[in-house]
C-alpha cells in the first residue's frame, strides 16, 4: 500500500533521512523507533508532504497504491490528505483551531472532499465518535479543544483525521504528551481503528513500550538511517543490529533492575 | 538505615484557581512521609497528582500552607526535569558547577573551588574539557551531568530529583540513572525521586509512594507495591505501564 524507496531528505540544513526503504501493507501497523534527531519525524513529513521550506527531498520515491506521491502536483496531494492518508501529531491541541468546536472541525474536514450539509456531517461525526467508543459524542462535538483533557483531545484529533476514511494513518509520537493511563486509551483507540475499519497505521515513537504494544512490523532509525527492519518479535526481542540491542537494553523494565546504560561506553 | 533524614507531616498546599476567582485548587492535600538515610523514596503518579509541588515544598522552594518539614542533615539539593533550563547557557560550565560552593565555601579560595568543581565533573564523568565551555554548548545529557555535579559539590545528604531523566533520550536516561545509583553508594546519598515512569522507579527506588489528587494513596517497599498493589488506583496505573 505504501512503499518508501531509498528515500533521502534534508531538514534544516542536515541530511535527516538517508536512503530509507520500508513498506506498509493494508491493515498493518508499522512502528518506527528512534531517539531524538534520528529522522523519524522527517520521514513522516516526507510521506505526508509536510516538509515545508526547511526540508527537501534529495532522492528516492514514495509510492502510495503504486502512484508516486513525489511526482504529484500540489492540488492532487492536497486531495489525498484526509481521504487517502491522514496524520495525527504529538500535541493534539495544535491539531485544532482553538476557535472551532470539534464538530466544526469535522464538518470542514469532510467539506474539503465534497459537498455535505452540516446535519449530515454531524451525523457522521456522532457515528464516528461512537465507533471509537468515546462517551457522549454530542457533547464532544460541541466542545472547544481547550475544554478537553489531553487524552480526549488526542482521540478527537484521531477522529478528525479519519473522518474521510483514509486507508493509512500516520502518527507522530501520538501518546508522548499523555499520562500512562490516558496513553493506554489512545492506543486502544488506534488499535480499534485497525480492527473495525482496517486502517493501516505508521506510527513513530521514542517509546519502545508503545511500539511493542501496537506494531506488527518495526523499524529502528539512527542518524537518518533505518538500521534494522523486521517483524516486531524479531526486532524487539532478538535484535541483530548492535544499536538496536543497546537501545533495547536501555529501556527500563518492571523487573526491579536498573536499565542498562553501557551505551557506546 | 533507620535514621531519618527527611520527614514531612501533613503537608498541604493550594493555588489560586484559573480566572482569578475565589476558587482554589488543592495541589497537595495532607501528605506525610519520611526518607531514611541512604534510602531512595520514589513518588509516582500522573500529571496533577501533586508530586512536583510536594518535591518543591520538601526542598524549601515553596512554602506549604500547613504541615511540617524536618530535614535532619546539613545540605539538600535539587535536580530538575529540564537540564537545559537548569544550567545557565551563558556561563562557563565549571563556574556554574562551582557557584553553589561560593556560598558555602568557608575558607576555600576561588582556585580551590574550581579544583573542587573539576573533581565533581570527574565524579559525574563529564570530561574536564567541558569546564571552559558554555552551558548552551552541552547536550541534554551533559547538562544533566553538570547539574548533578553542581548538586554533589556541596556534599548534600539528600538529593530531590524531579523527573530527572524525563527530557532525555532512553539511552541517555539509562546512563544518568546509572550515575545516580552509583552516587547513592559512593556518597551515601538519600533520594526523593519523583517520576511518572514506573518501570524506572522499579529499578531505582527502595520504597515508593503512589500519589493521586494531592494525596498518597499507597506507600511501601517498591517490590511489594508493584507486585501486590492494594489500592485500585495503583492497579490501574500498573496496568497502563507499557514496556518490553
Amino acid at each position: 500500500m505504501l512503499k518508501v524507496e531509498n528515500l533521502s531528505a534534508s531538514y534544516g540544513g542536515g541530511e535527516a533521512v538517508r536512503g530509507v526503504s520500508l513498506s506498509v501493507e493494508p491493515g498493518q501497523i508499522v512502528g518506527i523507533v528512534g531517539e531524538s534527531g534520528s529522522g523519524k519525524s522527517t520521514l513522516l513529513s516526507c510521506i505526508m508532504g509536510l516538509l515545508g521550506d526547511r526540508g527537501r527531498i534529495l532522492g528516492g520515491d514514495i509510492l502510495f497504491e503504486g502512484r508516486s506521491l513525489l511526482s504529484m502536483g500540489r492540488e492532487e496531494r492536497r486531495q489525498m490528505r484526509g481521504k487517502e492518508l491522514a496524520m495525527v501529531f504529538q500535541d493534539p491541541e495544535l491539531s485544532f483551531d482553538p476557535l472551532w468546536t470539534i464538530g466544526k472541525t469535522l464538518y470542514e474536514s469532510i467539506r474539503v472532499h465534497g459537498p455535505v450539509t452540516k446535519k449530515e456531517a454531524r451525523k457522521r461525526g456522532i457515528s464516528l465518535l461512537s465507533s471509537l467508543e468515546l462517551k457522549d459524542p454530542e457533547m464532544l462535538l460541541d466542545s472547544y479543544p481547550s475544554q478537553l483533557s489531553g487524552g480526549m483531545c488526542q482521540r478527537a484529533a484521531i477522529a478528525a483525521a479519519i473522518v474521510c476514511g483514509p486507508r493509512l494513518l500516520l502518527a507522530d509520537e501520538p501518546t508522548s504528551a499523555l499520562d500512562v493511563t490516558v496513553q493506554k486509551q489512545v492506543i486502544d483507540t488506534m488499535m480499534g481503528l485497525r480492527e473495525r475499519l482496517g486502517t493501516a497505521i505508521l506510527i513513530v515513537s521514542h517509546n519502545m513500550g508503545v511500539i511493542a504494544r501496537m506494531a506488527d512490523m518495526v523499524g529502528v532509525m539512527k542518524d537518518g538511517e533505518l538500521v534494522e527492519w523486521g517483524e516486531k518479535k524479531q526486532v524487539l526481542y532478538s535484535p541483530s543490529h548492535e544499536y538496536t540491542k543497546a537501545l533495547i537494553a536501555a529501556v527500563p523494565r518492571m523487573d526491579g533492575r536498573l536499565p542498562h546504560g553501557g551505551f557506546y561506553g | 538505615m533507620d535514621e531519618i533524614i527527611l520527614e514531612v507531616k501533613n503537608l498541604k498546599k493550594s493555588f489560586r484557581g484559573p480566572g482569578g476567582g475565589g476558587k482554589r485548587l488543592t495541589a497537595v492535600d495532607g501528605v506525610s512521609f519520611s526518607v531514611k538515610r541512604g534510602e531512595c523514596l520514589g513518588l509516582i503518579g500522573e500529571s496533577g497528582s501533586g508530586k512536583t509541588t510536594t518535591a518543591y515544598m520538601a526542598a524549601g522552594l515553596l512554602a506549604p500552607d500547613s504541615g511540617e518539614i524536618s530535614f535532619y542533615g546539613t545540605h539538600l539539593q535539587m535536580i530538575f526535569q529540564d537540564p537545559k533550563r537548569a544550567l545557565d547557557p551563558r556561563r562557563k560550565v565549571a563556574d556554574s558547577i562551582g557557584e553553589g560552593l561560593l556560598y558555602h565555601r568557608g575558607k576555600l579560595s576561588r582556585r580551590q573551588v574550581r579544583e573542587r568543581a573539576l573533581e565533581a565533573m570527574d565524579m559525574v564523568r563529564l570530561d574536564r574539557a567541558y569546564a571552559g565551555r558554555y552551558g548552551r554548548e552541552l547536550s541534554g545529557g551533559e547538562c544533566q551531568r553538570a547539574t548533578i555535579a553542581r548538586a554533589v559539590m556541596i556534599r548534600p545528604e539528600l538529593l530531590i530529583c524531579d523527573e530527572p531523566t524525563s527530557a532525555l533520550d532512553v539511552s541517555v536516561q539509562a546512563k544518568i540513572i546509572g550515575l545516580l545509583d552509583e552516587l547513592k553508594h559512593s556518597l551515601g546519598l538519600s533520594y526523593l525521586f519523583i517520576s511518572h515512569d514506573i518501570a524506572l522507579v522499579s529499578g531505582f527506588c527502595d520504597r515508593v509512594a503512589v500519589m493521586r489528587g494531592g494525596r498518597i494513596v499507597e506507600m511501601g517497599e517498591t517490590a511489594d507495591v508493584l507486585s501486590r498493589p492494594r489500592e485500585e488506583y495503583t492497579k490501574v496505573l500498573l496496568d497502563s505501564v507499557l514496556t518490553l
